[in-house]
This record gives structure tokens, C-alpha cells and sequence, in this order.
């Protein structure tokens, strides 16, 4: 049994949601619902659940705030929001699950499945904590999190030197010259880090400015790294790209 | 000077006058250069400009891409809410979610879209997808996609929601009316660089030079006008055809797509 709570300010999606669990997640009990910031703090404290369906755009305080609030995080959190980019890309970034509204009840499943899943492990998880870190000013030290099959590896965006794709999957290369292969399509990473320096120079390359020494012309044009590997320069992307590069 | 009683004697003086300013040597060195020099300035100013006009061209063309740039058709967008008010007034509580989120899917990703030239292949097969699926509540239709297993969805970037227009004819043209009979098939497939799109339908087909039909048509060829004129590297030809009765066939070649 998963002992869960739902924080959000329009007395509709709770019900909403109430009844979505009811109907089709028999294994999540409800203990509290709560409106504001406010009261969602206090029924996490008193009822101590294992997940939080927590609105991300409230009046007052919002579900990042509540969460950065408190001081211990002994519990999953699953977001649900209707349209929020800057909100959306944190989440994403920290690879926690949210929901868009209207709930789509197939994702609904999918998401409780995996707290549950954690909980028979008893698994730790500092999403939480590496989602606080990333919602604090200092881009350097952000970290993204790449879920791979066994681990969740928190990576610094300064520390991968390109991402390779390969269908739906990509490689990122590190510095340290490891290797990592992530389940995600590049073009997910591809919106995540072009805040980072990053920039798509092939279909199948993503790429760290911090890396590249050179642009070469011959043959029809290359990224040359500075640990000498060549990266292909896709022609529609040429003038693109080198004016990226004389960008400071 | 010659003396007219002594003709035969001829006395020669020399002057010399110095040269005016402007009839030195240093005058004429200087005077070229300045001339070289001049004229190297008007072609640098012509080029400037002329690279100046360029990009405003450039400019022009984007925010005319930009403004054709596909959106759904408001008269799809109200009849698949109402579709879905049907399914919940008839208590098909299930299906009403499920159509709810198809809707809200396509909804957003078209929203998120608009502001981007290009989107992944995958993308836009999943808002085919809904869209295809919306349009099926209402006319009962079948419709089939299939994709080149070589090609690869995630990497292949195209203009979004470039082809919708023309699965819209497929329904609203083609099958609209006929229920099950009416069957939709697209295909993905490439050769070389090369990403060919092909939809066809065997409704009743249009009239390819009727305005109320070929609105849809028209801005998409505008729009792939103008892409080929702002993406030089790529190229993009379309070619529609229908028969009365028997269905119509709309075929796009995306050159030099793929990379290799």
C-alpha cells in the first residue's frame, strides 16, 4: 500500500485525481488532500506519506517552494502541471516523473508503478535533492540526471564532452573518456542542454562548445575536438554553426 | 629667337617652370591611389549592402514561413472536443479519457511546435497519430502508417506539421462518409538522402483546381516554396494526384534529409 498525498489549488483536479486513483491505482490510498503550499506542508509532515502529487503553478507559494521548504525528502513526488516550460524542463532535467493535465491514465500507471517498484527495493533517491540544487541560481553546478539501466548518474553538463545517438539511444561521452548509453533519444538531450553551450552540429551529434578547437573546411566541413576526434558538420548546418562559434 | 637680318643664327634660352601642385609625380601616385582606394570603398559599401539585403531577404522569407507555418484547422480542433463531449454524455467514461489526453497531446505539441522550423520525425508521427486517431471517432475510417525500418525517427529532422494539411484533405476529401470502407495509408520510406512521403486514400477524390478544396494545398506549397528557398542545401517536391471515385495520392520528396 502506498500511503500518498495530493497538494493542488483547484478543488476540480483534486477530485479528478481522487477518483483516477480510486479507479485505476487500487494500491495508492489517499490520506490527504491540500489546496495550498501551506496546508501541503503541514499534511507531509503529519501523515508522513510515501508520494506526493504535487502541483507545480499554485498562488502563494509553489510546488518547488513547498518543497524547498523542507529539509528531509523520505518520499517520491509526482508532478502534475498544465502547461509550464521553465517548471517541465527542471523536472525533466532531474528525470522525476510528472503528469500533464488532463491525466492521461496510462502515465498515471506508469508512474505509481515505478514508486511502488522503488519501495519494494527500498530504494533511496536524492532526485529531490538534485532537483533543489538545480532550481537554485548557479548553472555551473547543476546536474543532469541520465537514468541508465542500473543507476541514475548525476552528471555535470561540463563534464560530457559530446552525445552520440543511435536510434533511440545515445551515448554520452565523458571526459573522463567514459562512456554511457542513456534509453533516451538525442533530441530530448538536445533541448535539455542548449542552455549549456551545446549544439546539435550532425543529426546523430550533440556537442559541448567547451570541446571544440577547431572548425575544419575540408571535405565538407568537421568539428575537430580537442581529444582530436572528428565530428561530422551537417551542411544545412554549417553557416549555423560557425556563427555559433565566433559567438564568444 | 631668330634675327630676321641674320636668319641662319638661331638662339635658343631655356626656362624652366616649375610644375603646378597638381602636376607632380608624387600628385599622380598619391591621385591613383586615392582613386584605387575610393573605388575599393563603393564596392565594399555595395557588397555590404548587397549582404545587408540578403539577410533582410532572409529575414522576409522567415517571418512569411513563419506565418503559413501549419496550425490546426479551428474546425478540426472543435469537433474533436465535440466528439468528446459525445462519448461522455453517452457515459463512455473510459474512451472519453482516452480520446481527452490524444487531444491534449496534439494540442500541446502543436503549440510547442510552432515557433520551430524543424521537429523530430518521431514527433511528428506521434501527432499524425493523434490527429489520425480523433478524425477516426468521428468518421470510422481505417488508416494505416507505415515506417521504413531503416529510417531512423529519432535523428531525421522535417518542418512540422508540414504533411497534416494533406492527411486532412485524405479525410475531409477522401474517406469522409464512406465509415469502414474508406482506408488511409501513409508511408514513410528513403532512398539514398533522400525521405519520400507517400498518402493515399480511396475516397472520392477532388478537384485539384477547386479554391474551397485546395486552401490547405495552396499554403502548403507556398510553404515549401519558401523552405527551399531559405534552406538552399535541402530540397523538397510535392505531387498530388486524384481521381474522381477512386482516391487521391499526395507524394513528397524530402532531398538531401538525411545525412550520413
Amino acid at each position: 500500500m502506498i500511503n500518498a498525498v495530493i497538494i493542488d489549488d483547484e478543488q476540480n483536479n483534486l477530485d479528478n485525481l481522487k477518483s483516477l486513483l480510486r479507479l485505476h491505482c487500487i494500491e495508492v490510498k489517499i490520506s490527504a488532500t491540500a489546496s495550498n503550499a501551506k496546508e501541503g506542508k503541514k499534511i507531509i509532515l503529519n501523515y508522513n506519506p510515501d508520494l506526493v502529487f504535487l502541483d507545480i503553478q499554485m498562488p502563494g507559494e509553489n510546488g518547488f517552494e513547498l518543497l524547498q521548504s523542507l529539509s528531509n525528502y523520505s518520499f517520491d513526488v509526482i508532478f502534475v502541471t498544465a502547461f509550464d516550460q521553465y517548471g517541465i524542463k527542471a523536472v525533466k532535467f532531474a528525470a522525476i516523473d510528472y503528469l500533464l493535465k488532463p491525466i492521461n491514465v496510462d502515465e498515471l500507471n506508469v508512474a505509481v508503478k515505478k514508486v511502488i517498484d522503488k519501495k519494494e527495493k527500498g530504494k533511496q533517491n536524492n532526485q529531490l535533492e538534485n532537483l533543489m540544487q538545480l532550481l537554485k541560481e548557479n548553472q555551473k553546478e547543476h546536474r543532469i540526471a541520465l537514468p541508465s539501466a542500473h543507476e541514475i548518474r548525476y552528471a555535470k553538463p561540463s563534464d560530457i564532452i559530446q552525445c552520440e545517438s543511435s536510434n533511440n539511444y545515445t551515448t554520452f561521452h565523458f571526459v573522463s573518456g567514459e562512456k554511457l548509453l542513456i534509453s533516451k533519444p538525442i533530441y530530448f538531450y538536445e533541448e535539455m542542454l542548449q542552455d549549456y553551450d551545446f549544439i546539435r552540429c550532425h543529426q546523430s551529434h550533440l556537442v559541448n562548445k567547451k570541446f571544440i578547437s577547431s572548425f575544419i573546411k575540408e571535405d565538407s566541413g568537421y568539428l575537430l575536438l580537442e581529444d582530436r576526434t572528428r565530428l561530422p558538420v551537417s551542411k544545412s548546418k554549417r553557416e549555423k554553426i560557425k556563427e555559433w562559434l565566433s559567438k564568444k | 629667337m631668330r634675327y630676321i637680318n641674320h636668319p641662319e643664327i638661331v638662339w635658343k634660352k631655356t626656362f624652366y617652370v616649375p610644375p603646378n601642385w597638381y602636376q607632380t609625380n608624387t600628385f599622380y601616385l598619391i591621385a591613383g591611389f586615392a582613386a584605387a582606394l575610393l573605388l575599393l570603398f563603393f564596392l565594399f559599401l555595395l557588397y555590404r549592402q548587397r549582404l545587408k539585403k540578403e539577410k533582410e531577404r532572409k529575414a522576409k522569407l522567415n517571418l512569411e514561413l513563419r506565418s503559413i507555418r501549419s496550425q490546426l484547422n479551428p474546425h478540426f480542433v472543435f469537433n474533436a472536443l465535440g466528439s468528446i463531449q459525445g462519448l461522455i454524455n453517452t457515459n463512455e467514461i473510459n474512451k472519453a479519457n482516452q480520446y481527452l489526453s490524444e487531444f491534449s497531446n496534439l494540442l500541446r505539441d502543436s503549440l510547442k511546435n510552432s515557433d520551430k522550423d524543424f521537429v523530430p520525425l518521431e514527433s511528428e508521427l506521434k501527432m499524425i497519430k493523434s490527429y489520425l486517431r480523433l478524425e477516426q471517432l468521428r468518421f470510422g475510417f481505417e488508416y494505416k502508417i507505415n515506417v521504413d525500418n531503416s529510417l531512423n525517427t529519432s535523428e531525421i529532422q522535417i518542418p512540422s506539421l508540414l504533411i497534416q494539411p494533406l492527411i486532412e484533405n485524405a479525410v475531409k476529401h477522401g474517406i469522409a462518409g464512406m465509415r469502414e470502407n474508406g482506408k488511409i495509408t501513409i508511408d514513410f520510406s528513403k532512398k539514398n538522402k533522400t525521405v519520400y512521403i507517400q498518402i493515399n486514400d480511396n475516397g472520392k477524390g477532388f478537384d485539384l483546381n477547386d479554391d474551397s478544396t485546395g486552401y490547405g494545398l495552396k499554403l502548403t506549397r507556398e510553404r515549401i516554396h519558401l523552405l527551399n528557398q531559405t534552406h538552399k542545401e535541402e530540397f523538397i517536391a510535392m505531387d498530388i494526384k486524384s481521381v474522381k471515385e477512386q482516391g487521391s495520392n499526395a507524394f513528397l520528396s524530402f532531398k538531401n534529409y538525411l545525412e550520413t
